[in-house]
């Protein structure tokens, strides 16, 4: 069972910080290293009739980067997003409403697709939102010479010939991928290896942090570190 | 019994369609793991200095580039500019996560990560001129993955593309119009779709009606030099390794088959 064998896999520091939107249904800032992207959920909520659908919830997702207006790149990233979200949150059980989704990128030091996908599981569970699995994630670079670097930081990217990132599901299978640059095919598989055996540490940290959120009675946001 | 099957497809089109899937067979009578036919024409459009159509089943785009010359930035000043954007006629009707605004980002990172357009090479002088190439391609009717046929006429148009040579001469730039150059090309990429669903096997090249019925997409697109220039999986059900695999052989092929198409379109344009 590939999530038995902990291949060691370098990964930055991790936080997360749940309920940080009081005003959202669910929120979470995910943090690895320096990068860092807060999610918000709205819903479900009401939905335009012209948007409405009678077999689930209608899902929006919007990504915005530090400064600037949102352009293709961030429309690419939001079709990922959503179809992570749509494969991952029963909608079925909520149809005839929206369920909005913000994605706010803090800082990019790298590696910030994957944690986006990661911001966007904690802020689900965090709006109690019914989940057919959680997600982990992580992004990789390939340099010149073959050598894969796992959660690369900006600096790291920069040397890369392909840059990859996979979210993966609760059972180690790929749910989502977004790549750029050329690679090979055994490449591809050595970083999913990577990614897929990165499953029950992210598992246990979502653990850790909901257990604490749960714990606290008041409705303050909760700051969890790895 | 003819007359009693076209009412119910007519009546009842997702059922029939998922029926047919159910039991490993597809409308049109194709293999889970096999494309339509493709046929490309190049040189259409006679006022833009490169141009194809490309149709699939009952997809249609048209591909038009137009060079410009222009100034390089500040960012990059050795480097020229490819403008890329998809648009889709009024008539044509597609749903998907992909806007059109994602698809030609995405067209875009494949020609630039697979270096089949070097940016360097569109740069006449360095911080003073280069070519602007804006690349539109128009999508008549769409009829499956919209991403597979625009980035197979993109990456023709590319192909079919002359461009004047420039100098400097005494500050300011001379085109010859006589002297026409192709551009110079990296790795060919070119990109199949599989359509994702938890009972079927992956259907490679969906239609519309069989795309709306999965809950996934996936595309895998392969250059010419037997190397992933781009593997997009749109959520759908979760790939295990070996499944994963699988779809990279298949997808290798096909991108092979479109390869081998587009230079046998050029080589019979240039006779």
């Amino acid at each position: 069972n590939k999530m038995d064998e902990e291949v060691p896999v370098h990964v930055r520091n991790i936080k997360c910080e749940l309920g940080i939107i009081n005003r959202a249904d669910g929120s979470a800032m995910f943090q690895q290293g320096e990068t860092s992207v807060i999610c918000g959920i709205y819903g479900p909520a009401e939905v335009r009739i012209a948007r409405e659908q009678c077999e689930g919830a209608t899902l929006e997702v919007i990504v915005r980067k530090e400064v600037g207006i949102p352009g293709p790149p961030e429309h690419q990233l939001e079709a990922i997003m959503t179809a992570c979200c749509e494969n991952v949150i029963l909608t079925h059980l909520h149809p005839h409403t929206a369920i909005s989704v913000t994605l706010q990128i803090q800082n990019d030091n790298g590696s910030v697709v994957s944690c986006m996908a990661q911001a966007l599981c904690l802020a689900l569970m965090d709006a109690a939102l019914p989940l057919r699995t959680t997600l982990s994630a992580l992004s990789c670079v390939f340099k010149e010479d073959g050598d894969m670097i796992t959660d690369p930081t900006s600096e790291e990217e920069e040397e890369f010939v392909s840059k990859l990132t996979y979210v993966i599901d609760r059972q180690g299978d790929l749910l989502c991928s977004h790549t750029y640059g050329l690679f090979t095919t055994e490449q591809y598989l050595q970083g999913l290896g990577a990614a897929s055996s990165m499953t029950n540490h992210t598992t246990d940290f979502y653990r850790r942090a909901v257990a604490r959120k749960m714990s606290r009675v008041s409705g303050a946001p909760v700051v969890t570190e790895q | 019994h003819v007359v009693m099957e076209l009412d119910f497809r007519l009546i009842f089109p997702e059922e029939f369609i998922t029926g047919l899937l159910d039991e490993g067979l597809r409308e049109d009578g194709r293999a889970t793991d096999q494309i339509r036919t493709t046929t490309i024409n190049t040189g259409s459009i006679s006022s833009a200095d490169g141009s194809c159509v490309v149709r699939t089943g009952g997809s249609c785009v048209t591909c038009g580039i137009k060079a410009e010359l222009g100034n390089p930035s500040q960012n990059q000043p050795k480097q020229g500019f490819i403008v890329c954007n998809i648009e889709l006629a009024s008539v044509t009707s597609s749903q998907s996560h992909m806007t059109t605004s994602a698809i030609s980002q995405t067209i875009y990172d494949i020609l630039i990560g697979s270096k089949y357009i070097d940016l360097d090479s569109l740069c006449v002088s360095e911080e003073q001129l280069c070519w602007v190439l804006y690349v539109d391609v128009m999508c008549l009717s769409v009829d499956g993955s919209l991403l597979d046929i625009s980035l197979l006429s993109v990456v023709t148009a590319l192909k079919d593309v002359q461009l004047p040579s420039v100098n400097i001469e005494s500050g300011m730039p001379k085109v010859s119009l006589e002297i026409l150059k192709p551009l110079s090309l990296g790795p060919l990429p070119t990109c199949i779709t599989f359509g994702l669903h938890n009972k079927w096997s992956p259907l490679v090249d969906p239609t519309e009606e069989e795309k709306a019925l999965c809950n996934g997409l996936m595309t895998i697109s392969f250059t010419n030099t037997s190397m992933i220039a781009g593997l997009y999986k749109f959520g759908g059900v979760s790939l295990s390794s070996d499944s994963l695999q699988r779809c990279m052989k298949i997808a290798k092929k096909h991108c092979t088959t479109y390869h081998k198409l587009i230079e046998s379109t050029l080589n019979s344009t240039s006779i």
